[in-house]
């Protein structure tokens, strides 16, 4: 990787007040991002992973510049983001979109799909106005909405749909890298995977890069081409998904992997694979913050937060006081796989015509 | 949970301070000052100079105000010019007057508003529910001085049950003394009510469709307690909040409801100030309704939090 | 149905449960919403069964009525607007006959539920040990210590820490997932003979998923314990049950023992979904491969085929699909709604 990343982000720590004193003198804070590192490369996907209120969403945001880190480097393209200077800001907000869970939310309702598209196009200023009408409907069928839909408004669509638009819409800026929140997890099974294609189909034809937010193991599988697990507001563990899904190393990516319900039938026994509850972000657990729940934790975990390093066979990075000498991990219970039968008959299914 | 009181007693403080500014500053803006008053149409200037010096109104205005906070607090709220006698003691007597109308009032509001709100909410879409709407919408409407009028021509000139005006105090029986304040607190309290009943409705219909009143209904209670333990309990607390600051609205329209049926209490205390250009007493009763709205948007504070587990830490 | 015996039990004495029956069968539910343009049906022809110690999932895409079959089970849908029909019958005795006093006899007791929001269902103005003490009371009678006593026994048994502490808690001072183990605790509380558990899971990580459906195995087991899981994940459904009942716009299009559904789908439905679990997908060889989709949208419910609800997406689709499929048996213990079962004709 010797070609500057699309997007490199060093550092990056972030806090929130959540509680002030009576003279409004912040006593209590989430630290919601603690000094994490990372970098993603032209057409490729990193999927960021982690239980809700991890920082995932907050780490997404500061990589993007919409929100200042208290610590830390954005760069792009290897040249520093400076957060003073309104024109770095400006371009960095243009070249990497956001696309996030609320299909709902996320577009105003009083403004038709066609404004909603165009919109970008106004605002930086990227299409003569003559040619935005063309520009939009180009738009609308990368995303596979139909032109005429141009003057509907956001409720006329379904949930699908309406994600359709949020793309098209962070499409219209040109972007380089596109944050995706979330962007399938409020939609059903067969919807979903019609928006996944999307963003996979956009990626190849356009080289764009994903920074892929997402709690659904599953999901990840499909889009990413390396994964980074956030636990309490640090990465413990990043590396190609081969890597990180497969052969997990640091004991929280397990626990995530082991718990990831499989679509194999069978009842499963024995114990879930973690006990306790995420602790809480304002008072985090000292040294690793996962030693609470970590059936391996030695005295040393409490005490030392261990670097996020690759351990002596080399692979993915964890950040483990033991990623040398944990017993290997369990392989993820796979799925079914289909009987010969099943696999024709899905094939038809998908091919979309049958006799 | 005593320092968000305390906390909440702490806000008080700027917003006592810039009250004072405010009604302090009001009346000074005003034309023409107490010494014009005073000495009349046709005096000279000099008496009206003279007069002013007597008084302290040549000082600056920061002078004046902080002179007259010092008194406010040793609780000395000026002397009335035009009935000379002290503005405390004109309050002191007036203040029974308001008050029993006011609670007298609110207390009709509340009964009222609160279980035809809760009422209307359970039978949603029923019969009862359509004509407690188009009642609160009466309520709303109908001007206080022509309902007044109404009740005195059915209620006294026609039936004789109720005293047209007037102020019996309750030092001479408690029924005498109920009675002459009962028809004004029903007027006063009527479109109040009609605002309470709407709160409560809205709020009652919104916890009526929570997930924890179908987890009630879940565990098989009856109805009775779901409605009574589950969603009034959730729902009538921030209602109580929003009644609290239709206190205020009580206040003034007292003015008006106390000259209806002539009873001498701060609404027409004030009337006769305003009309006199009475400035300290109209001060006075300004400074302390100001208060007693203040202090019972406190209470209410106090009592949502209270009865909200969530805002106690 | 069961013959009857030679002997009828004496009038006042309710006979005692047939193991081999079911614990609830459920025909031909519907359920119609009164709306401005007329009733519209939310759920069609629903036909279900749960024996004792076993477990249904009903699974299907949001709107696809789910919720309200439920809710009807329960008798907990609104009764001005919506009006059930069919039959649910709990143990023998007929539920949709019952007066509300009844059902409400039966609502907490004999036949509890727990529901997707964890952070919305419990009432934030009582302490959790209270609310699940209520359910103990109203059901049990007793004192309140008693009651208190079963709410914190049941909070251990939920595998909440320091129960005896975390019963005086609020609820908005526990997290999402010891939420729902207070759901569990009140829904259990009586013992239950059906929990009827909608989307227990989905508003919580997969950690705290993992723990919570192991926590229904394992409370299952120990009580035998007829439990209906509603999901729209069939990897959950897949861990978790013994038959399966696949929804689509209101209806039942296919019910089967859990293994038959994965090995050899009798719907197209169940076909498309299981083809679209992105799971299944193993990267092959580094290129990313295109997730199979099925197409096109669920039908809205004032625009129903009249025919077969999924004909407009069905690529096996034929001209008899303009007509009504009718629910058929398919194999041991199955059925489906389909014209062209079995469908691995169509695979050859
Ligand atoms: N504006 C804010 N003010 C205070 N706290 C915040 C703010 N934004 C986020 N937090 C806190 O920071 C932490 C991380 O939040 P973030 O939204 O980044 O998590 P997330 O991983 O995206 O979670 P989710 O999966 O639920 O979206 C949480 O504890 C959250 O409560
Ligand atoms: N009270 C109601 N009044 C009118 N229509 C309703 C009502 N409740 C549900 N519906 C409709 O009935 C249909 C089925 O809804 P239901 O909530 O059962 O879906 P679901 O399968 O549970 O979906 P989800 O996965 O989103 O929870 C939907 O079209 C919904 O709009
Ligand atoms: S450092 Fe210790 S506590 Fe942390 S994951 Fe490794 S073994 Fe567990
Ligand atoms: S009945 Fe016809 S349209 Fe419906 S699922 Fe079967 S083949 Fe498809
Ligand atoms: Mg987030
Ligand atoms: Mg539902």
């Amino acid at each position: 990787m010797s070609a500057p990343q699309v997007i490199r982000a060093e550092g990056l720590s972030k806090s929130f007040v959540v509680g002030r004193d009576l003279l409004g003198r912040p006593t209590r804070r989430v630290r919601a991002v603690d000094d994490v590192s990372l970098s993603v490369g032209a057409r490729e996907t990193l999927a960021l992973v982690g239980e809700s209120g991890c920082g995932k969403s907050t780490l997404g945001r500061m990589v993007m510049c919409l929100i200042p880190p208290d610590h830390g480097t954005v760069e792009m393209h290897g040249q520093p983001v400076s957060h003073r200077s309104e024109r770095d800001l400006r371009q960095v907000r243009r070249k990497a979109q956001l696309v996030f869970q609320d299909p709902y939310s996320a577009l105003n309702p009083r403004m038709t799909a066609g404004q909603l598209i165009g919109e970008p196009l106004m605002l930086h200023d990227l299409v003569p106005r003559a040619d935005r009408a063309a520009r939009v409907a180009e738009l609308m069928e990368a995303v596979g909405l139909a032109a005429p839909q141009a003057d509907r408004y956001p409720h006329e669509f379904s949930g699908g749909q309406r994600q359709r638009i949020v793309i098209a819409r962070a499409l219209a800026a040109e972007p380089e890298i596109i944050v995706c929140d979330e962007p399938v997890s409020a939609l059903d099974v067969s919807v979903q995977s019609q928006i996944l294609n999307l963003l996979v189909d956009l990626q190849e034809r356009l080289g764009l890069s994903y920074l892929f937010i997402s709690h659904d193991l599953g999901v990840v599988q499909q889009m990413a081409d390396r994964v980074a697990v956030m636990y309490l507001g640090r990465i413990v563990e990043i590396g190609t998904a081969a890597e990180v899904l497969d052969a997990p190393r640091h004991p929280y990516t397990r626990a995530l992997v082991a718990s990831a319900p499989v679509a194999r039938p069978g009842k499963r026994r024995g114990s879930p694979p973690v006990e306790g509850d995420l602790p809480s972000p304002v008072a985090p657990p000292p040294g690793c913050h996962f030693h609470t729940r970590c059936p391996f934790a030695e005295d040393i975990c409490r005490r030392e937060v261990p670097a996020l390093i690759s351990g002596e066979a080399g692979g993915a990075a964890a950040a483990c006081h033991f990623r040398d000498s944990l017993p290997p991990a369990e392989p993820p219970r796979p799925a079914a796989t289909p009987s010969p039968a099943l696999a024709r008959l899905m094939t038809a299914f998908h091919a979309g015509s049958v006799p | 949970m005593s320092r968000i009181i305390l906390r909440r007693l702490m806000e008080l403080v700027p917003t006592l301070l810039i009250l004072s500014v405010v009604i302090f500053g009001l009346q000074r803006l005003l034309p023409g000052d107490a010494a014009l008053a005073m000495a009349g149409e046709d005096a000279t200037p000099e008496l009206i100079a003279s007069l002013r010096a007597q008084y302290g109104l040549d000082r600056p205005l920061p002078v004046q105000y902080l002179d007259w906070l010092g008194s406010v607090l040793q609780g000395d709220l000026g002397r009335s010019l035009r009935l000379n006698a002290p503005v405390g003691q004109l309050l002191i007597d007036r203040l029974p007057v308001t008050l029993q109308l006011a609670l007298m009032s609110m207390l009709f509001a509340l009964a009222i508003g609160l279980t035809t709100g809760v009422i209307s909410a359970v039978k949603r879409d029923t019969r009862w529910d359509h004509a407690a709407n188009v009642s609160a919408l009466i309520g709303i409407s109908v001007p206080n001085f022509w309902l007044g009028i109404m009740m005195i021509l059915v209620f006294s000139v026609g039936l004789g049950w109720l005293p047209a005006s007037g102020f019996t105090p309750l030092s001479e029986g408690l029924w005498p003394g109920l009675r002459s304040t009962l028809m004004p607190a029903i007027v006063l309290g009527t479109a109040i009510a009609a605002i309470i009943m709407r709160h409560t409705r809205s709020a009652m219909l919104q916890t009526l469709d929570s997930d924890y009143v179908r987890t009630a209904r879940a565990k098989g209670l009856t109805e009775r307690r779901v409605v009574i333990r589950h969603a009034m309990r959730n729902a009538l607390t921030p209602v109580i909040t929003l009644t609290a600051l239709e206190f205020g609205a009580l206040m003034s329209g007292a003015i008006l409801t106390e000259s209806i049926f002539n009873l001498p209490g701060f609404g027409k205390l004030i009337v006769d100030a305003v009309y006199n250009r009475d400035y300290e007493v109209v001060q006075g009763v300004v400074l302390v309704t100001a208060l007693i709205f203040v202090f019972v948007n406190l209470l209410a504070d106090i009592g949502y939090i209270l009865a909200n587990p969530r805002l106690r830490e | 149905m069961m013959p009857r015996a030679a002997v009828l039990p004496p009038p006042d004495f309710l006979p005692e449960p047939d193991m081999a029956e079911p614990l609830i069968e459920v025909q031909n539910l519907a359920v119609d919403f009164l709306s401005a343009e007329g009733p519209l049906r939310a759920v069609d022809d629903v036909s279900l069964s749960v024996e004792r110690g076993r477990t249904l999932g009903i699974v299907g895409e949001s709107g696809s009525g789910k919720s309200v079959t439920s809710l009807a089970l329960m008798g907990l849908l609104p009764r001005r607007s919506a009006r059930v029909s069919g039959s649910v019958r709990l143990d023998g005795r007929e539920l949709l006959d019952l007066p509300e006093t009844a059902l409400r006899d039966l609502r907490g007791d004999v036949i509890s539920m727990i529901f997707q929001e964890p952070m919305t269902s419990l009432n934030p103005a009582y302490r959790v040990g209270d609310q699940i003490a209520e359910a103990v009371e109203r059901h049990r009678g007793g004192n309140a210590a008693a009651a208190w006593t079963r709410a914190v026994e049941m909070l251990r048994r939920v595998g909440v820490p320091s129960p005896e502490l975390r019963a005086r808690d609020y609820p908005h001072r526990l997290s999402g997932g010891m939420r729902q183990r207070v759901m569990i605790a009140m829904a259990l509380a009586c013992d239950p003979d059906l929990l009827i558990a909608d989307e227990p899971t989905t508003a919580l990580d997969v950690t705290i998923q993992a723990q919570i459906l192991h926590l229904m195995g394992e409370l299952q087991r120990e009580a035998g314990t007829g439990i209906i899981l509603v999901s729209h994940d069939l990897s959950v459904i897949a861990e978790t049950c013994d038959e399966v009942a696949v929804m689509y716009a209101g209806q039942v299009v296919e019910r089967a023992p859990v293994a038959a559904i994965f090995e050899a789908p009798e719907h197209p439905y169940t076909l498309g979904l299981l083809g679209a679990l992105p799971a299944r997908r193993a990267r092959a060889g580094g290129a990313r491969q295109r997730l199979p989709v099925i197409p096109g949208t669920v039908p809205q419910l004032h625009e129903m085929p009249r025919g077969c609800r999924f004909q407009g997406r069905c690529p096996f689709r034929i001209a008899r699909c303009a007509e009504p499929p009718p629910m058929e048996p398919v194999g041991p213990g199955r059925e489906s709604r389909c014209w062209r079962t079995p469908l691995e004709a169509l695979a050859a």
